[in-house]
């Protein structure tokens, strides 16, 4: 184990000398500077590039690269850095280098010197030796490719959108050869005076296909197949795209390539390498793009150019007055729809009987747009929606004009009881807050306790204490008032009505026999008995009755009277009001 | 049995008589305040918004009632909104509101101020804000005097449950203790949350409290404009120039000067 640890930190000791003395052999070899083109001869079209090669260094920082009409220098990539070590007789000695590559664009033919331009390492200037490249035109490629650059219109205004169609392709002939194919376009996001906006659509049902774009991207392209151009029989292919034109002047493209050839390999075991390859270019152009003119600008113009329609639908033709209808205007044709400002009409002329409420903006696409006007009319007698006007500049005709939307007729149905919102003026109901209190102020002091913000500073027991206490109470007087009895049995309730249920029945009888019914049940009810116990029963002296002798005696009287009445050949029941006041008399004594 | 009975009934109809008694509020003594409170409204139909405003300031005592106070606050609110002071009439209907809840004109007003004061609505609209107003609706005193009317209800109700039994007294007795607890609860909530000194920040954009009475001592708290504190220290005389209060708000205490915030 300690073996191979002391092992290790050898190693790594060792690996650590070599390193310093390969820095300090480094330091000690001076850096040397080289440049070339990496061919002397190019087709026009053909990428060419400058190899800088920095010798014993990492590192080094390239001037400012000279301009060269005809060549398009760009920007330095790299550097790519190498290391290598190797032993002489004993002696390790480390080399290094670094490599910048800078890629040439050729945009016409000629013979040209690329200057020498300035490399700093550390605190070293080197100077690169100038370089000569003959650029020629590719025959072959201008006889079999094809590359077309077209821009329309030709002469635009600003503000104005614009198409661009690059069609390019080859012979018909080398279809079957053809695997490879790179556009070289140097304005390809670099359009000055111009921003790009949504297409104009693509062709429906199109096949697309992929190709390379200035060597580093991929661009989609529409494939238009075999077809004629010129006379010629191409396999060609299409890429449209749309600007807008941001400021007067040029709107410069310059010249513009194809390159299509055959390549084999190009997987990650083999590179590619170039079988064939052929070049075609398109000349520069140019688009004029002119200002706007200022005489007979509209103080209403809200930078709409172009060529626009205007077509207006409205949700409802029947309203009520300040009910809101929705206008829906369509803005169509190849003006530049996304970027005009919608005309005011809150202060347009014609609209003083609308009132705007706001207006819902959508582009649908680069030739339709879509704006909804939420109006509501203030006056009843308006008839119609007026023609919506759009200001617009028309490049064709070179001069300002109105587009107009078609009136929408309407009809207007005023409130009943109101003379219509166009009373109220211009501006919106107010809202105002209700007036002062004038009466119900009394003056008097509350009772109310000032609030405590703890329940335990000053309870306020009294309440739920009471609420408690009636509970408690409930609770203690229950059982002692029932005493075992439940108040709501049958029996209990009978009871408790028995005097109503005697007077009741008093009334209603029509013999002595009646009478000592009712009598009886009376007593069966109070006693919790039934009637027919008290038929010829006696209570004076009897032990389970606790009533005083005389209302006892007195009792036994009246029942011996109503069953002589009832039963027997003579006697008279006693008259209801005595029976009554009878029972009164036994009901508080507490039968 | 019969003298169980009566004494049943006596005791019951007693504490009855005692409970309603207790419910019922005591009415105070009208003060010669009733002559102030004519004159500020007619120095306010006079346009006289300051003379209004010092009678009603004055008025507004501690020991009014609840609806004499609402009535003042209200008033003071509307003389701040005609001044356009917008904050400082948000303060005065809120502190009216919770005197007197269920005043549709007042809400009227403080929705109104908060809108020309850029604050939110005070009632959102949604379930929360709802269910809170409801709560809100109810009075102390209000809740008092209920909690009381059902204290003497339940009297009567248990009485007849012992007296008659039966199903009915006992449904009954079961939905006015229900009630009774509700009352409690609500009572007890409005008490344990009730500010003894209550303040509203009128600042328009908030105020940053202050670890000392005076200028560069930033506590780190900031209060949003509208927002309800407790006013819990003073330094300087209430009304003064230069006074400050030191108040309690949710996030901490803190000092900020008494311009800042209006106490009722």
């Amino acid at each position: 184990m300690n073996g191979m640890k002391n092992f290790m930190v050898l190693g790594l000791v060792l690996l650590g000398w070599l390193w310093f003395a390969g820095s300090a052999a480094a330091q000690d070899v001076a850096p040397r500077v080289s440049a070339h083109l990496t061919t002397g001869v190019a087709k026009l079209g053909a990428p060419v590039e400058i190899i800088v090669v920095v010798e014993g260094s990492l590192e080094g920082r390239i001037g400012k690269l000279p301009a060269v009409d005809g060549l398009a220098i760009g920007k330095p990539k790299g550097p790519s850095t190498e290391s290598s070590m190797r032993s002489i007789n004993g002696r390790m000695d480390i080399e290094r280098r670094a490599t910048w590559r800078i890629p040439i664009k050729t945009t016409r033919t000629g013979d040209f010197q690329v200057p020498p331009f300035r490399i700093t390492v550390g605190s070293q200037n080197f100077e690169t030796q100038p370089m000569q490249l003959r650029v020629r035109e590719d025959l072959a490629g201008a006889e079999l490719g094809y590359i077309d650059l077209e821009i329309s219109p030709a002469k635009i205004v600003v503000g104005q959108p614009f198409d661009i169609t690059l069609t390019f392709g080859w012979d018909a002939g080398l279809a079957a050869k053809i695997n490879h194919a790179d556009l070289s376009l140097p304005w390809w996001g670099e359009l000055a005076g111009a921003i790009e906006i949504e297409s104009a659509g693509r062709t429906l049902g199109g096949r697309r296909t992929t190709v390379g774009l200035n060597g580093d991207s991929q661009l989609e392209v529409e494939s238009l197949g075999a077809t004629t151009i010129d006379g010629r029989d191409l396999v060609a292919y299409r890429l449209k795209k749309s600007y807008l034109a941001t400021a007067a002047g040029t709107v410069d493209f310059p010249v513009s390539h194809v390159e299509f050839g055959r390549v084999s390999g190009g997987s990650i075991f083999d590179a590619p390498r170039v079988i064939e390859m052929y070049y075609k270019s398109a000349p520069a152009k140019g688009l004029s793009v002119a200002p706007l003119p200022e005489a007979g600008r509209p103080i209403e113009f809200g930078g709409a150019v172009g060529t626009i329609e205007a077509f207006a639908k409205a949700d409802r033709r029947e309203v009520e007055l300040g009910d809101s209808i929705k206008v829906k205007v369509t803005w169509s044709g190849d003006g530049n729809l996304e970027f005009f400002d919608l005309p005011d009409l809150a202060h347009a002329p014609g609209f003083e009987g609308l009132r705007l409420f706001g207006v819902k903006d959508e582009l649908k696409s680069r030739s339709a747009r879509v704006s909804i006007f939420d109006l509501a009319p203030t006056d009843a007698n308006l008839t119609e929606i007026p023609p919506i006007p759009l200001v617009v500049y028309d490049p064709e005709e070179a001069r300002y004009k109105t587009v107009r939307t078609s009136a929408i007729p309407i009809r207007v149905h005023a409130l009943k009881g109101t003379g219509g919102l166009a009373d109220l003026g211009d501006e919106a109901p107010r809202d105002d807050i209700r007036d002062i209190v004038t009466r119900g102020f009394s003056g008097a002091l509350g009772v109310a306790p000032p609030p405590v913000k703890s329940p335990f500073k000053r309870p306020d027991v009294w309440l739920p204490g009471s609420a408690a206490g009636l509970l408690l109470l409930f609770g203690f007087l229950r059982p002692r008032v029932r005493r075992g009895l439940n108040p709501a049995a049958p029996l209990e309730r009978r009871r408790r009505r028995a005097l109503r249920v005697l007077r009741r029945e008093l009334a209603k009888a029509q013999s002595a026999e009646d009478k000592l019914d009712a009598f009886a049940a009376f007593l069966g009810a109070r006693t919790r008995t039934g009637a027919a116990m008290w038929h010829g029963r006696r209570v004076a002296g009897a032990a389970d009755m606790a009533l005083a002798p005389a209302l006892a005696e007195r009792l036994d009287r009246h029942l011996e009277a109503l069953e002589e009445a009832a039963w027997g050949p003579h006697g008279s029941p006693p008259n209801d009001e005595e029976l009554v006041g009878l029972a009164q008399e036994l009901v508080k004594e507490g039968l | 049995m019969n003298a169980t009975r009566w004494f049943a009934w006596a005791t019951g109809l007693a504490l009855l008589l005692v409970l309603t008694s207790w419910a019922t509020p005591t009415m105070g003594s009208a003060s010669a305040g009733s002559a102030d409170f004519e004159s500020a409204v007619e120095a306010y139909r006079a346009g006289d918004l300051a003379t209004a405003e010092v009678l009603f300031d004055g008025l507004l005592d501690a020991g009014l009632s609840a609806s004499d106070r609402a009535i003042l606050l209200r008033n003071l609110g509307n003389i701040a909104y005609r001044q356009d002071e917008f904050m400082d009439a948000v303060a005065y209907y809120t502190a009216a509101t919770r005197e007197e809840s269920r005043d549709g004109d007042l809400w009227h007003n403080l929705e109104l101020a908060r809108a020309s004061a850029g604050l939110e609505p005070a009632d959102a609209g949604d379930l929360a804000a709802t269910a809170a107003h409801l709560f809100s609706l109810p009075t102390a005193a209000e809740l008092r005097t209920a909690g009381w009317l059902l204290v003497g209800l339940l009297a009567l109700v248990l009485l007849v449950e012992v007296l008659r039994g039966g199903t009915s007294p006992k449904v009954a007795a079961g939905l006015v203790v229900f009630a009774l607890a509700g009352d409690l609860a609500l009572l007890q909530v409005r008490s344990m949350t009730a500010l003894e000194a209550p303040a509203m920040v009128v600042a328009a954009d908030g105020v940053e409290l202050s670890s000392e009475p005076r200028p560069g001592y930033p506590a780190g708290i900031d209060l949003e404009p509208a927002e309800v504190v407790e006013v819990i220290d003073r330094l300087g005389q209430q009304g003064q120039a230069g006074a400050w209060v030191k108040v309690q708000s949710a996030e901490g205490q803190g000092w900020l000067p008494e311009s800042e915030v209006l106490s009722w």
